[in-house]
């Protein structure tokens, strides 16, 4: 998916967009574009013409009754613009811009959609030097793509140790810091080279108490982790506020380096036209919540909203469907969605971010990362900023 | 009633406070069993007849019931692999 003219976004294309005000008549338009641009200006009839029917001599065009008119790329622009200034009756000058068809997606030989979609895949950083944790039903650490790392890990589980026998949590340690594929699969890990840290907070059977998560949460902070992934949670009802113990360990969290991100939840229904509430923790103010998108990069029809007061927003989105990583057993690789998967995209991108600055830790963290993101014509409260990216990869147009 | 695992907040101008805490919630009738002074939070269980209890003793913000979190993603459903 690579553009080369990514870097040059936006580009504009020489000419300019003009509006009149509100009032001006059609003939006293033509009139301004005639003195403004040259005698050779147009006004279209719409339902026929269009402005690619203008001659070569044609320096500008009105676009029918709409008030507005284009100023092609082959006039004085400099000049036209002057005087466009200094009438009256133009309301916006503005340059004209490229527009682009949105990107869609899809696995490919080397990296999965999800990798190209937040750059990783071309970016020079790989989390290197940086402290990952994933708190979730822990890792297969028999699985061959993590051989060879330097691995911290904690079971948080009464009687059972790290080894991960669900799948979730290997699933999404895979995305956020998955090393290179033994199988010839695409690459599927953002932060291939993260320092990994695994801290099991959910049994076998997918479920954990509060007291193993926050007590592993406080253990990742001790630690000295960087990033902290939490793709777990429960929803929470409608007009329900954050719990302020999350909300503490969150702030506690940013005061000392380390950047908690969590997946938003699942309980929607968006084509039923049911929006569900930002679950618990990712509703902690100080916790960054994140959404999930499809490969056509709309937000998945699962994913939850920013429709709870008092932090519940979304804060930001990533790929997390059809997303491919590792898994135990045989199978060793599994497609999977939900915000589960969105959720390790972003702390891998945070591992590649703290990697690329040393100062970029905590909020600051934060702030770069919802700063540079690929703005997405979706509501905040579906995507919040917009989709997180690896550094020097956000699309501004 | 029956017994149930409970998580207790402390206000913050209780968090310095969180052995006499402790204390008080024994004497109440609660198992303390986990405390984490870091983030203000106490961990135990107790006959469900004394949260009202808890909730008034100084200092505390909030008391209920501790929460089961869960993996959500298996909910969704699976992609075809590919």
């Amino acid at each position: 998916m690579a553009d080369p003219t990514d870097a040059d976004r936006p580009r504009e294309t020489g000419g300019m967009i003009v509006m009149f005000h509100d009032g001006i008549d059609r003939a006293a338009q033509e009139d301004c574009l005639h003195h403004c641009i040259g005698a050779e200006a147009r006004a279209l009839s719409l339902d026929t013409q269009q402005p690619s029917d203008a001659g070569p001599e044609v320096p500008g065009v009105l676009l029918g009754d709409s008030g507005i008119a284009i100023v092609f790329a082959r006039a004085d622009t400099a000049a036209a613009r002057t005087r466009l200034s200094a009438d009256g009756k133009v309301a916006l000058i503005r340059p004209e811009f490229w527009m682009y068809a949105l990107d869609t997606f899809q696995d490919s030989a080397t990296a999965t959609w999800g990798l190209q979609a937040v750059g990783a895949d071309r970016s020079a950083f790989t989390g290197k030097g940086v402290r990952l944790c994933v708190l979730d039903t822990g890792l297969d650490l028999a699985h061959p793509d993590f051989q060879g790392r330097q691995i911290t890990s904690r079971s948080f589980v009464p009687d059972e140790g790290v080894e991960d026998a669900n799948s979730h949590g290997t699933h999404c340690a895979g995305t956020a810091a998955g090393g290179r594929s033994a199988r010839g699969t695409p690459r599927y890990g953002v932060a291939p080279d993260a320092d990994l840290m695994i801290g099991k907070v959910l049994g076998n059977n997918g479920a954990g108490r509060e007291r193993d998560i926050l007590t592993a949460m406080l253990w990742a902070i001790e630690e000295r982790a960087a990033v902290i992934s939490m793709s777990l949670g429960r929803a929470v009802q409608s007009g329900e506020g954050p719990s302020a113990d999350y909300e503490r360990v969150g702030s506690l969290a940013l005061s000392r380096g380390a950047l908690i991100v969590a997946a938003a939840g699942n309980e929607s229904v968006r084509a039923n036209g049911r929006i569900a509430p930002v679950g618990a923790p990712a509703n902690a103010p100080s916790i960054m919540a994140v959404a999930a998108l499809d490969p056509n990069l709309g937000i998945a029809d699962f994913s939850s909203g920013g429709v709870n007061p008092n932090g519940g927003q979304v804060d930001i989105a990533a790929p997390g469907v059809a997303i491919l990583s590792s898994v135990p057993g045989a199978d060793r690789y599994k497609t999977l969605r939900g915000t589960s998967m969105a959720c390790p995209h972003v702390a891998g991108l945070a591992a590649l971010w703290a990697q690329s600055d040393p100062a970029l830790r905590g909020r600051a963290l934060w702030d770069r990362m919802t700063g540079a993101v690929t703005r997405l014509p979706l509501p905040a409260r579906d995507a919040g900023a917009g989709l997180a990216q690896a550094p020097g990869m956000a699309k501004t147009a | 009633m029956a017994e149930i695992q409970i998580k207790v907040t402390v206000d913050v101008a209780h968090m310095g406070q969180m052995l006499r805490l402790s204390r008080s919630l024994t004497r109440i009738g609660v198992k303390v069993e986990t405390t984490l002074p870091e983030i203000g939070v106490i961990f135990g269980s107790a006959d469900e007849s004394l949260l009202s209890k808890v909730s008034a003793a100084r200092g505390v913000l909030t008391v209920a019931p501790e929460v089961i979190f869960h993996a959500p993603a298996p909910d969704t459903g699976e992609d075809t692999p590919r």
